[in-house]
């Protein structure tokens, strides 16, 4: 879908991305979080194609983005983290604008603009000077404006920056229903609670490296190369730690009366080995699953573990 | 069947043409042109239209159209646009016309209420010594003006998105001096003068009236801002391209000012020092306008040592391509020096004694000095913009060139050390040591604080 390749972007003085690749896959939500300065907001830019990298490439499945950034534009959306409205358009004027200048033939014009009116829920808006809108609102109509070509791809830069708790949900809720019908999202954002609530994936960036980016549910259980997985039965197991232990494969890291979290490789069929055992040993097992800390809890180990190193500027080539 | 509009221009017309405007702008119009008329006659009605116009196409117009580009930077949408699928000339032209909707109307009104005074006083010639003409050079500086604004607001854009007011205000100011320059200020005054003639001109020695030559250079300068606009607006779009059109420009500027020469019959270096002259003027320009962004020279030079010539082309900053087309003006001047000193002009010979710092006797070292000296405030340039005041590089530069050039001159001259006016001054002496000495030390130190800057800013360190 989204694949960058060795990307590396500077700034006079200071490398603002070092060597970055990633792919994000198709209807994946992917946060990207990092502290301020780590190059979130210049990964987002150069992926938009509104800044050239001097390095590494950008593709939008074939598409190079810097060799044809129109022709990306017409495939993705992007919200800044600093986004403005015509305030003195109104909302469906806002969104015909938008269609427009998004090559929408003007025949299918207005039923787009119903349409995602009505998915962004300002259907009853559109009449209304965007200038009058509330902060939730027009947070709603700028994505609106950036969905509204049913891009592939879509980079939302602190989009929830503002809202009251109430706009944060339904922002959530607007973003699992745009992954869900196919589009990829890429959302920065400091406020882990609300990315863990909609992400499929994390990627973590730190003075312009990946740290890490894998999918949320394993990495919030991956210690090193394994993962942690969380047991819970049915009722009180006499004596559980041990028969734990007894289990071919099973290794057991912290264990209570009906709970038990254990390590596992993270193949699958590994996993599904380990489960085979755990009922062939005929533990009353209610739940097996991937040992899930918190967003925050995962950031900040990650981060520690990341020494800091200023990154030097290379003399490599440019593309 | 719906007529389909470029958005951007639609867009415009929705936030700067809605009718009530429109009427209130036709009443203020009429009423005035009435009042004026009452109390006087249709020439003064003429007048007060012109001026009109002046007021609307020449200052107001060029203000807009750098205020449409600029207050969608300031608004927070200029990223939105440059996220959408319209075309580099769609933006242009959308935005040039759709900007200055509501300055075209008005202007085009004043235009009208100038036309009808002129059907009731028989069309007389006025200083374009053609009625329609005159009209014909408003219109063509309007253009001109505008395009001109908004170029001059897309390459501020290019380097820095503060200093809103700053940026509209220069790019009105370039505006109203271009107007002012093709239209002329006084084409409807003398409306009813009988005995005015235009002044003549001459284009490689052929006689033509001085609006004549406005109108056509007019006309194809105006084709050269609006590539220029769509060229810059391909630039924002993050499109990459070769220097091509900065290349054909200074050739066009090249013919133009070998052609155009004040002075009629200047030989061969009649024709050659304006031509280096104008190059050294568009070395400087190009220098100011250039983002002298150190990571894209970094670019090109390694592009070149790869082999990679098209990526370098890409990188290549106009004022470079500038400074080769003053040096090789400059060679073009020495040679027509060198091969016969009877090929200079008599008229070019008092002009230049006029200045007084100026001596023929040293002509060909002037010229090289020149070429130096520029070498050395283009080394400044660059040591300010790759440092922490990258940022405030511009205005450093020009106060540094305002101080160079001239009061340190003047205390040099008038305090009596004339001869060491070679330390700032690119004006040759008899003295061969003292005319290049001082500017090859200054190189030297200069290049030294760029390289070291160079490193800085490249390769680490903390420039910024």
């Amino acid at each position: 879908m989204l694949r960058v390749e060795n990307l590396v972007f500077d700034y006079p003085g200071h490398r603002a991305l070092d060597d970055v690749t990633l792919t994000l896959g198709q209807g994946t939500i992917t946060a990207l979080v990092g502290p301020n300065g780590a190059g979130k907001s210049t990964l987002m830019r150069v992926c938009a194609a509104l800044d050239q990298p001097f390095s590494g490439q950008v593709h939008l499945d074939d598409l190079d983005v810097h060799a044809d950034p129109r022709g990306a534009h017409r495939r993705m959306g992007f919200l800044p983290d600093f986004f403005g409205l015509y305030d003195d358009l109104t909302v469906a004027q806002c969104l015909h604008y938008r269609a427009a200048s998004q090559g929408v033939p003007s025949a299918l014009r207005k039923s787009v603009v119903e349409t995602v009116a009505e998915r962004l829920e300002i259907a009853d808006r559109l009449g209304q000077k965007a200038g009058t809108l509330s902060r939730g609102l027009r947070q709603r109509l700028a994505i609106a404006q950036a969905v509204l070509h049913e891009p592939k791809f879509l980079m939302l830069d602190e989009p929830a920056a503002g809202l009251d708790p109430s706009a944060r949900i339904g922002l959530s809720g607007v973003l699992r229903a745009l992954a869900r019908g196919g589009m990829t999202v890429l959302v920065s954002s400091h406020i882990l609670a609300e990315l863990e609530d909609y992400s499929t994936h994390i990627l973590m960036l730190k003075q312009g490296r990946v740290v890490d980016h894998a999918p949320l549910i394993t990495m919030g259980a991956v210690t090193g190369r394994r993962i942690e997985i969380r047991l819970d039965f049915a009722h009180v197991v006499p004596d559980l730690r041990r028969r734990l232990a007894g289990v071919p494969g099973v290794e057991v890291i912290s264990c209570g009366i009906d709970e038990a979290i254990v390590m596992s490789d993270p193949d699958p069929a590994e996993r599904a080995i380990m489960l085979a055992a755990v009922l062939a040993a005929g533990l009353p097992l209610a739940s097996f699953a991937p040992e899930r800390r918190s967003l925050q809890d995962i950031y900040l180990a990650r981060m520690k573990a990341v020494a800091e190193r200023p990154p030097p500027l290379r003399l490599v080539g440019p593309s | 069947m719906s007529l389909d509009l470029n958005p951007e221009f639609q867009r415009n017309l929705w936030l700067h043409l809605g009718w009530q405007r429109m009427m209130a702008a036709f009443i203020v119009g009429v009423t005035i042109a009435y009042a004026v008329f009452l109390v006087s006659d249709y020439d003064k009605v003429s007048y007060a239209a012109n001026l009109l116009s002046v007021i609307v196409l020449g200052m107001w117009g060029p203000r807009r159209a750098a205020d449409a580009l600029a207050e969608e930077v300031a608004g927070g949408t200029w990223e939105g646009q440059r996220m959408s699928g319209l075309s580099a000339w769609a933006m242009t032209w959308g935005k040039l016309i759709g900007g200055c909707s509501f300055v075209w109307y008005c202007g085009f009104l004043a235009l009208a209420i100038y036309a009808f005074a002129g059907f009731k006083m028989g069309f007389p010639g006025g200083r374009a010594g053609n009625f329609w003409l005159g009209i014909y050079l408003v219109l063509i500086g309007a253009c001109l003006a505008h395009a001109s604004a908004m170029a001059v607001a897309l390459i501020r854009l290019r380097k820095t998105v503060q200093y809103r007011r700053l940026t509209i205000t220069l790019a009105q100011t370039v505006g109203l001096v271009v107007y002012l320059a093709v239209s002329g200020s006084g084409t409807a005054p003398v409306l009813n003068d009988e005995s005015f003639s235009p002044r003549i001109g001459y284009v490689y020695d052929t006689a033509y009236s001085w609006p004549l030559i406005r109108a056509v250079v007019g006309t194809i300068f105006l084709l050269w801002a609006v590539a220029a606009v769509f060229r810059l607006m391909r630039g924002e779009l993050q499109y990459r391209a070769w220097p091509w059109l900065w290349v054909l420009f200074l050739g066009f500027c090249a013919v133009l000012a070998a052609g155009i020469a004040p002075w009629p019959g200047g030989g061969m270096i009649g024709a050659a020092l304006p031509v280096f002259g104008l190059m050294v003027c568009l070395t400087y320009v190009a220098a100011l306008a250039d983002r002298r962004d150190p990571i894209h020279y970094r670019s090109g030079f390694i592009a070149l040592r790869r082999g990679d010539f098209s990526r370098a082309a890409v990188e290549i900053p106009w004022w470079l391509i500038s400074y080769v087309a003053t040096i090789a003006a400059a060679g073009v001047c020495l040679a027509a020096l060198s091969t016969d000193t009877s090929l200079w002009p008599n008229s070019l010979t008092e002009l230049l004694l006029r200045v007084r710092l100026l001596s023929l006797d040293h002509l060909v070292e002037t010229i090289l000095l020149v070429v130096l000296f520029l070498a050395r405030d283009l080394m400044v340039l660059l040591w300010l913009s790759f440092g922490e005041w990258r940022n405030r590089s511009d205005i450093t530069w020009l106060v540094y060139l305002a101080l160079i050039y001239w009061p340190v001159g003047i205390i040099l001259i008038y305090a009596g050390y004339g001869q060491y006016s070679t330390v700032v001054l690119p004006v040759a002496t008899d003295d061969l040591v003292l005319n290049f000495t001082p500017i090859a030390v200054q190189l030297a130190v200069v290049g030294a604080m760029l390289h070291r800057r160079w490193i800085q800013a490249t390769r680490g360190g903390s420039a910024v």
